[in-house]
């Protein structure tokens, strides 16, 4: 086992590398830089710069200077915990990030407990009552839930919810908290304002994993050895919980790999309809703007995050399932 | 009815006196408020009488210049209020009611008859001769730190800042291209000169060029950055985090400089001569919150502005339309777009809001054809293509389709200014005549046509155009348009595609001349506006919209090595950029560099002005296709003092908060 994680830190170790590598070259991809992006900005507003403030802030920035420069200059800060300055904002990429990764955890892993919590228990309903109403209308459900556009939904909720209840369309707060301090009564305008939010970015997820769930468990109810324990006259809850559930869970447990980066990112666009200060949209605008390290050190973080998450699975299905653990053993 | 508005606007008459050389002050207006500065009859919002009498702040009258500005109200004279809230999509400035707190506090203002009414300056005199401008201060203005503002302030933007080629920002040569001295007369004047007569810069100060950050800088608080006032500036860069001093500077020389550092690292405000200055930037708010210092007072001696601060909430866009009739927006008109007006129509009783059409001749659509593109110019060039292209364009059905019939089919949209004669009211090529169009294409030689119907160029190849747009367009309706006029083009034959492209691609592939047609957003709210900054559309095409790209960088080049301030080994090669224009084209060039040497509303104004637009109005080379429509405004039903026709200089939309400390809440 020791010598399997080993190797598995190795391998993330060198992807880590290729990535940044990547990662850095296609933020350059697009023509221009930040610079050209900001003249553009400036200009489509007939505000005119001059070649030599240009220059200037090409140097300040480092812009002039070849790619591979720029890119062992990034990397080695990057490894020493510099993850530069966002251009746009003039700031710590880490300060930028920070603020808003507290709302964006916070709102992922809500969601996240959300969907389990609904999604598990339909899940298991609708294999073990297959064809029943109840299951078509989790199917109904399901698909509905998969095929929405999010931002979608977001623009009809939000708008239901204004006209129904008067619920304050988009963001995490009423105009009045917007700027306000922290108090009970901000908390609580918080709260309203998370529904929405929550429905949204949960939907397809719930919708999914019913899917995933019902298509595993019902694999897995129709096998040899559901039959024999049935035979020798366990009970119905007995054998569900303790042999199909468990393996039809497999695949559940194996997204944790994606998830984990999605708690951070969020549904970008989602987040940019809502409104939602969260990282995700964040990104978008670093991307257009070509604030190259701001995007550097996100795409940077989601992909760390996305190895960390696939060793976290692995591991977890290893111990929830022993025929991996064993195929583990067999192999090292 | 929209027309006689824009009648009404245009520049029927002239302050003679005034365009003449004659010498104009504050006179009358200001004389109830000295009266009222004489008896200390000055009063102040509740939260500033709050701060006076814990000893933080001077008395109000210490504060106030010594004859104070006196508000023409809109509607009324109000009364103080806490927060106005606004929506905006980034933290850029160039939002609502953010403009003001940037731009505004114009050293004077322009009303509809053209007259110049001074505004922050007290007065100001032309010479005769047009080759100067004094401009005079008020005594005890001061800076939102209690500084004073003087002379200096504007000397320092001029000589420091603009002729400065290491902090020069470019907006010299963008707005006010003629200025090469001010000069200090004492604290309270100083003369901008010029080597070429130049009238137009008295109308210049009542737009961005006579605003923040262009006619004036605080230097009191700049100074430190400049190397030459400090000979540690470079120290003190390398301090703040800055490679150098010049980029010290130009991170604080504009409130809004990338990233407001100023406030989040140095925790020290610029100062501002704005209404309201910036408080606190994050990713979802912007605050600002009232100067305690401003300059103006209404009739009753009470300082402005009315409302203590602006709360800015940043949203998406869409959401921002959701919120505008759910009623949280107080004030909108950089995100209501016409394209929504139904929806703001519904829900205005419900949302507590009015909805204002202010007349401003938008013109939500227009395209040109790059004259000068390398592999279609020649057929762009020709007049009969430019026309065909006119005539396949449905534009009633744009109007009807996309715009809900607000506004007009306008191929040229001029007509109701000064100088138009009758005839250019009607434009033949407004007509929808897809059969003319037709036999134009035959003509001009894209008569031959594939198994398909396309049409094919000289080389037997299909002939295709590619319409090229910004995606970060203000109006998203854009992008409807566009879908029309590719169908309408391709019904005539013609393989139209389309591509929209972010700003920064658009403006590279524009500087490359690589651009066929583009299409923007364009308006002739009023003449002055025409007179005093959009000169360079008419004359080699805009940001906005190109028509002759290579030309433009040509003749740009041209008259700064006429002008001496630039010669030719300034430029690669010692040859100048771009292509040189056809004869033609260099004398439309030359008419605009005339125009500006004339007085507005002059016979020499009319003659010259007629000659460009007519030029225009003969060969198509900017074509709009709707226009004619107002700007939307969604104000709340108690905000008073809201403009809803004439406002300002109509520089840029963003005007419509030159007098926006006005606002207040019933």
């Amino acid at each position: 086992m020791a010598r399997y994680l080993l190797r598995r830190v190795a391998y993330m170790v060198m992807l880590l590398i290729l990535l940044s590598f990547v990662v850095f070259v296609i933020i350059q991809l697009p023509p221009g830089d930040y610079l050209t992006t900001y003249i553009a900005t400036l200009e489509a507003r007939r505000i005119p710069i001059t070649e030599s403030l240009l220059e200037g802030l090409r140097e300040q920035y480092g812009l002039d200077q070849p790619l591979h420069v720029q890119y062992l200059k990034w990397a080695g800060n990057f490894l020493r915990g510099d993850m530069g300055d966002s251009f746009s904002q003039n700031r710590d990429v880490v300060k930028v990030i920070s603020e808003r990764l507290a709302l964006s955890v916070t709102l992922s892993i809500s969601t996240l407990i959300l969907v389990y919590l609904i999604a598990v228990p339909i899940g298991i309903y609708s294999a073990t009552h297959p064809h029943s109403f109840g299951d078509y209308a989790a199917t109904v459900f399901g698909f509905l839930g998969l095929a929405t556009p999010n931002f979608l939904l977001a623009l009809i909720l939000m708008y239901l919810a204004f006209t129904y209840f008067g619920w304050s369309p988009g963001g995490l707060f009423s105009r009045e908290y917007m700027s306000a301090a922290w108090s009970f009564a901000k908390v609580i305008d918080l709260l309203k304002h998370l529904p929405i939010p929550l429905i949204v970015i949960g939907t397809a997820g719930t919708a999914e994993i019913i899917r995933i769930l019902r298509a595993s468990l019902l694999d897995e109810l129709s096998k040899q050895y559901v039959i024999t324990a049935r035979s020798k006259g366990m009970q119905e809850g007995a054998i569900l919980f303790k042999y199909p559930v468990r393996v039809a869970l497999n695949p559940i447990i194996s997204t944790v790999g994606y998830l984990l980066p999605a708690i951070i990112s969020g549904e970008t666009l989602t987040a940019i309809v809502l409104s939602l200060p969260t990282i995700g949209p964040l990104l978008l605008v670093a991307l257009r703007a070509q604030d190259m390290y701001l995007a550097g050190a996100i795409v940077m973080l989601l992909g760390a995050l996305i190895l960390v998450g696939n060793l976290i699975s692995d591991l977890l299905l290893a111990t929830v399932d022993p025929r991996i653990r064993f195929g583990v053993r067999a192999q090292a | 009815m929209y027309k006689a508005l824009i009648m009404g606007i245009a520049l029927l008459t002239v302050n003679a006196v005034l365009f003449a050389g004659g010498s104009t002050d504050s006179g009358s207006t200001s004389a109830p408020a000295a009266s009222m500065a004489a008896s200390g009859e000055y009063s102040e919002a509740p939260m500033l009488a709050a701060m006076v009498a814990a000893g933080e702040l001077p008395p109000v009258a210490e504060r106030l210049p010594v004859e104070p500005p006196v508000m023409e109200p809109i509607d009324s004279v109000g009364t103080y209020g806490d927060t106005i809230y606004v929506f905006v999509n980034s933290t850029e400035p160039w939002n609502t009611l953010q403009e003001e707190t940037e731009r505004g506090s114009y050293l004077a203002y322009i009303r509809a008859d053209t007259t110049v009414v001074p505004n922050l300056a007290k007065g100001f005199d032309l010479a005769d001769d047009f080759l100067s401008l004094t401009i005079t201060l008020r005594e005890g203005a001061q800076w939102s730190d209690g500084q004073p503002f003087t002379a200096d302030d504007i000397v320092f933007a001029y000589e420091d800042w603009h002729f400065d080629s290491r902090v020069g920002s470019g907006t010299q040569a963008f707005w006010m291209n003629k200025v090469r001295r001010a000069i200090k007369i004492d604290d309270y004047n100083v003369r901008l000169e010029t080597d070429v007569p130049y009238p137009v810069m008295l109308a210049k100060m009542g737009e961005p060029a006579g605003g923040d950050w262009h006619s004036y800088l605080p230097k009191h608080y700049l100074e430190k950055f400049h190397i030459k006032y400090n000979p540690d500036a470079d120290a003190l860069a390398k301090e703040l985090g800055y490679d150098s001093w010049s980029l010290a500077f130009n991170a604080h020389d504009w409130e809004y400089q990338n990233g407001f550092r100023h406030l989040i690292d140095d925790n020290e405000p610029r100062p501002t001569m704005q209404p309201w200055k910036l408080i606190e930037v994050t990713d979802t708010t912007k605050v600002h919150e009232r100067n305690p210092y401003f300059y103006k007072v209404d009739e009753l001696g009470q300082q402005l502005p009315y409302l203590d601060r602006i709360i800015a909430g940043i949203a998406d866009m869409e959401t921002i339309q959701l919120k505008i009739i759910a009623g949280e927006v107080d004030y909108d008109f950089v995100n209501a777009t016409s394209d929504n007006y139904a929806l703001y129509k519904e829900n205005e009783a419900a949302g507590g809001y009015l909805l204002h059409e202010v007349p401003v001749n938008q013109i939500p659509i227009a395209f040109a054809f790059n004259q000068t593109h390398e592999e279609k110019g020649h057929i762009f060039r020709d007049l009969r293509f430019r026309q065909a292209m006119s005539l396949a364009i449905n534009a009633e059905e744009v109007l009807d389709s996309v715009y809900f019939g607000l506004g007009e089919p306008m191929v040229f949209p001029v007509a109701d200014a000064t100088f138009s004669p009758p005839e250019w009211s009607n434009n033949p090529m407004d007509a929808y005549d897809v059969d003319e169009a037709n036999r134009l294409l035959d003509a001009v030689g894209l008569d031959q046509r594939d198994g398909d119907g396309w049409r094919l160029g000289e080389d037997g190849n299909q002939f295709t155009i590619t319409i090229e747009g910004r995606i970060q367009g203000e109006h998203s309706a854009t992008g409807k348009s566009i879908e029309l006029i590719r169908e309408y083009w391709r019904a005539v034959g013609v393989h139209t595609e389309v591509k929209l492209s972010d700003n920064a691609l658009h403006a590279q592939r524009r500087d490359g001349n690589l651009l066929e047609v583009n299409v923007g957003t364009w308006g002739f709210p009023s003449e002055a506006r025409q007179y005093m900054i959009d000169r360079e559309a008419w004359v080699h095409g805009s940001h906005d919209l190109h028509w002759a790209t290579a030309w433009g960088d040509w003749l740009m080049a041209w008259i700064q090595v006429e002008e001496g301030t630039r010669s030719l080994s300034d430029y690669e090669g010692g040859v100048l950029p771009g292509l040189e224009p056809p004869e033609e084209f260099k004398q439309l060039f030359q008419w605009g560099e005339e125009l500006q040497q004339t007085v507005l509303g002059s016979p020499e104004y009319i003659e010259t002005a007629r000659k460009i637009y007519g030029f225009h109005f003969d060969n198509l080379l900017m074509q709009g296709i709707v226009g004619g429509q107002p700007l939307l405004v969604v104000a709340k039903d108690n905000l008073v003092n809201v403009p809803k026709g004439y406002f300002g200089s109509a520089a840029w939309w963003g005007d419509l908060n030159i007098e926006a400390e006005q606002l207040y809440f019933k």
